[in-house]
């Protein structure tokens, strides 16, 4: 079938007292891979649920290619869903979960009864529900255990032969709950680049919901993040590590942890953090008070006392790899801030040593504080320090 | 230091754990369950009457005179005409009332403990409210008969009715047992699977029963159907109170019989009989029904 575009148009949605959809509206075009990341309860599994015509939404639209969904059922959306727990069906073998969805619409009951077989023309329809089914299976490399059932299988097999399940009826949109919520990260890793490939090759327009940045970046031509019932950002992965729009998307796409501190602009460019003045592109609006952020790869270490650096003790070291993940205690900060250095310059920052921090003065954002901000922030206010 | 053990030592030492461990149980097993048992084996085999000194030994003679005994045979043909109903009705109407209840939101345990309390309710005056509800001439169940343009019936008078009034009676006996095993199997089934089976195209609710509920309750429905089968087989009170078997033997089923034989008549012998064989009959049929279960498993 041919790739379609999704128009999401103002879609609320509440259960009970919770406002689980604010206001939703997204467009993706035809053949399009686009992730929805935010963090659990933010709503996210709950749009896609919606866009696959499972639940309802109180108000809005959803279109594919043009047309609305509101009185179209889950069955003829033309939608394929991965469910996180893949949802196989446990009292059938492997070949038979793929083949469910061909043999539910392709047949009716009477065709479905095992004697029915012996009918020429139910016969044809079998044969090539079976062409489909092994074409497949062979392109997900699953032949070896269609014979098997779902409890006979390992995660990751059972990842596939729900994917299987999904791709066999060519649908128009692919729709991805997780999937790789329960794998193994070796698995996950080599899972994720095989549908990123998968997605290309046949390309069936893809929305995938995780709350994984990484798979996200990974795999995504474009990404919403959602928090809180809303959409903050739609971005290209690096546009949207380049220049998050707000401090939660800042601190959500930042491995392990955005680091947050009070400040204040003086002049365009310039930054009070602490009673040190600090180079920070992104501070363009002279008087205003908010929060500056880093990741940790954009501040270096240099001896105590340079200028324009934070001061502060190293506290601890964590490896990562090539990087080290250097923690360094600032005077005015609840949290240590998190620096990446090369491995090499290890045996230089042992616990305990005085150092400073400087900050990529192109790579930082400033982040001027809104009033319901202030309230949910746990950073010290510069006054208390 | 410790000393250090053989493995057939150590296999020793765990089988004498493992026996301490389950002796209550087997204390228990035999005083409760295998001496009696072998007693009333024993007692099968002799002549023995109640309140009799002595008791002689008689072979098979006693399984000889039950298995020719008219009424005895009547009563089997009965027992089976009501396990016939009993079984499939209250396991077709548990599963039934346990998807109309799995299905709402409010009033589900309401409805759950409405249809448990048979089960829980002392039958002997659950049976007297039932004989009231059928009562030929002032019952309940007569009277909306009665509004429908049908005939009054003699509910448990008639020969030709009394056994099946014991029937429904035993249906709604059973109901709730059924009900509360079926509501707990459907709980187990994850709601995805509903929603995948809906994506896949099963979009009626009666496609989606046949494709995942059906199945994934299969191994819920047979112990259901063991469990329905062998209380349908052990049928007694509700004869007893309403009935006492009659009218003319119409609703005397198998452990009627056994009650009448040793304790109104007082042949301990031939009741111990009936027993003995009634115990292996209900033994045979529960480890077929679950041998076939299992088989259609794995097939």
């Amino acid at each position: 079938m041919t790739p379609c575009s999704i128009e999401i148009d103002a879609i609320c949605k509440r259960f009970g007292g919770h406002q689980a959809l604010k206001s939703i509206s997204l467009a993706v075009r035809a053949g399009e891979f686009v992730s929805i990341l935010g963090p659990s309860g933010c709503g996210k599994s709950t749009l896609l649920r919606l866009i696959a015509g499972l639940d309802d939404p109180d108000s809005g639209d959803i279109r594919v290619s043009g047309n609305s969904m509101a009185s179209v059922g889950p069955r003829d959306r033309g939608v394929a869903f991965v469910f996180q727990n893949y949802a196989l069906y446990p009292h059938l073998s492997s070949y038979d979960n793929i083949a469910a969805p061909l043999v539910m619409r392709e047949l009716n009951g009477f065709e479905r009864l095992p004697g029915a077989r012996m009918l020429p023309s139910v016969a044809r329809k079998r044969r090539s529900i079976d062409d489909r089914v092994r074409a497949i299976a062979q392109m997900l490399q699953v032949d070896p255990w269609l014979t098997h059932k779902p409890g006979q299988l390992s995660g990751g097999q059972r990842q596939r032969i729900a994917l299987g399940r999904a791709l066999v009826r060519e649908p128009r949109l692919f729709l991805l709950d997780e999937p790789f919520a329960n794998l193994d990260a070796a698995l996950r890793h080599q899972t994720r680049a095989e549908l990123a490939a998968l997605q290309k090759r046949l390309g069936t327009t893809t929305i995938f919901v995780t709350h994984d940045q990484s798979e996200a970046m990974a795999m995504s031509d474009r990404i919403a993040v959602m928090f809180d019932g809303t959409i903050r950002q739609v971005a290209t992965p690096d546009e949207l590590y380049r220049n998050p729009c707000d401090l939660d998307v800042a601190r959500f796409l930042s491995q392990p942890r955005l680091t947050c501190m009070p400040a204040k602009v003086i002049v365009e460019g310039w930054v009070m953090i602490g009673g040190e003045h600090v180079a920070l592109a992104d501070a363009n609006m002279p008087g205003a008070e908010g929060i500056a952020g880093f990741r940790p790869e954009h501040a270096t270490l240099r001896p105590r006392g340079t200028q324009g650096a934070l001061p502060g003790i190293v506290e601890r070291i964590e490896h990562a790899g090539a990087d080290v993940q250097v923690f360094v205690r600032l005077a005015m900060m609840d949290e240590p801030c998190i620096v990446r250095v090369g491995s090499q310059e290890l045996s230089r920052w042992t616990p305990g040593t005085s150092c400073s921090v400087a900050l990529d003065a192109a790579s930082g954002w400033f982040f001027p504080r809104r009033p319901a901000e202030t309230a949910s922030t746990r950073i010290r206010t510069v006054e208390a320090a | 230091m410790t000393r250090p053990v053989s493995p057939s030592q150590r296999v020793v030492a765990q089988r004498r754990a493992g026996l301490l461990l389950t002796s209550p149980a087997i204390l228990a097993l035999v005083l409760l369950l295998l001496l009696p048992s072998s007693a009333v084996i024993v007692l099968s085999l002799t002549d023995y009457q109640l309140g009799d000194r002595a008791a002689h030994y008689v072979g098979l003679a006693n399984y000889r005179i039950v298995s020719l005994d008219r009424d005895f045979q009547h009563s089997v043909r009965n027992t089976l005409v009501f396990v016939a109903i009993v079984v499939p009705g209250s396991i077709g109407l548990g599963l039934f009332f346990s998807l109309r209840i799995e299905g709402r939101s409010r009033f589900r345990s309401l409805y759950r403990t409405a249809f448990f309390l048979p089960v829980t309710a002392t039958l002997v005056a659950m049976a007297t409210a039932w004989e009231v509800l059928l009562h030929p001439t002032f019952g309940l169940v007569n009277t909306v008969l009665f509004a429908l343009g049908v005939d009054k019936m003699r509910f448990l008078s008639n020969p030709g009715v009394a056994l099946f009034a014991i029937a429904a009676i035993g249906i709604w006996k059973q109901i709730g047992f059924n009900v509360v095993l079926f509501l707990a199997g459907l709980s187990t089934i994850p709601r995805e699977i509903y929603e995948a089976a809906s994506l896949d195209g099963a979009q009626s609710g009666w496609r989606r029963f046949l494709l995942v509920t059906w199945p994934m309750l299969a191994p819920v429905t047979l112990f259901v159907t063991v469990i329905s089968t062998i209380r349908a087989f052990s049928e007694f009170d509700t004869v007893a109170v309403l009935t006492d078997g009659g009218p003319v033997h119409s609703t005397s089923v198998i452990l009627f019989v056994l009650y009448e034989e040793a304790f109104r008549y007082l042949k301990i012998g031939t009741g111990s009989a009936i027993a003995v064989m009634f115990l292996v009959f209900v033994a045979i049929l529960s480890l077929v029904q679950t041998h076939l279960a299992g088989r259609a498993r794995n097939a």
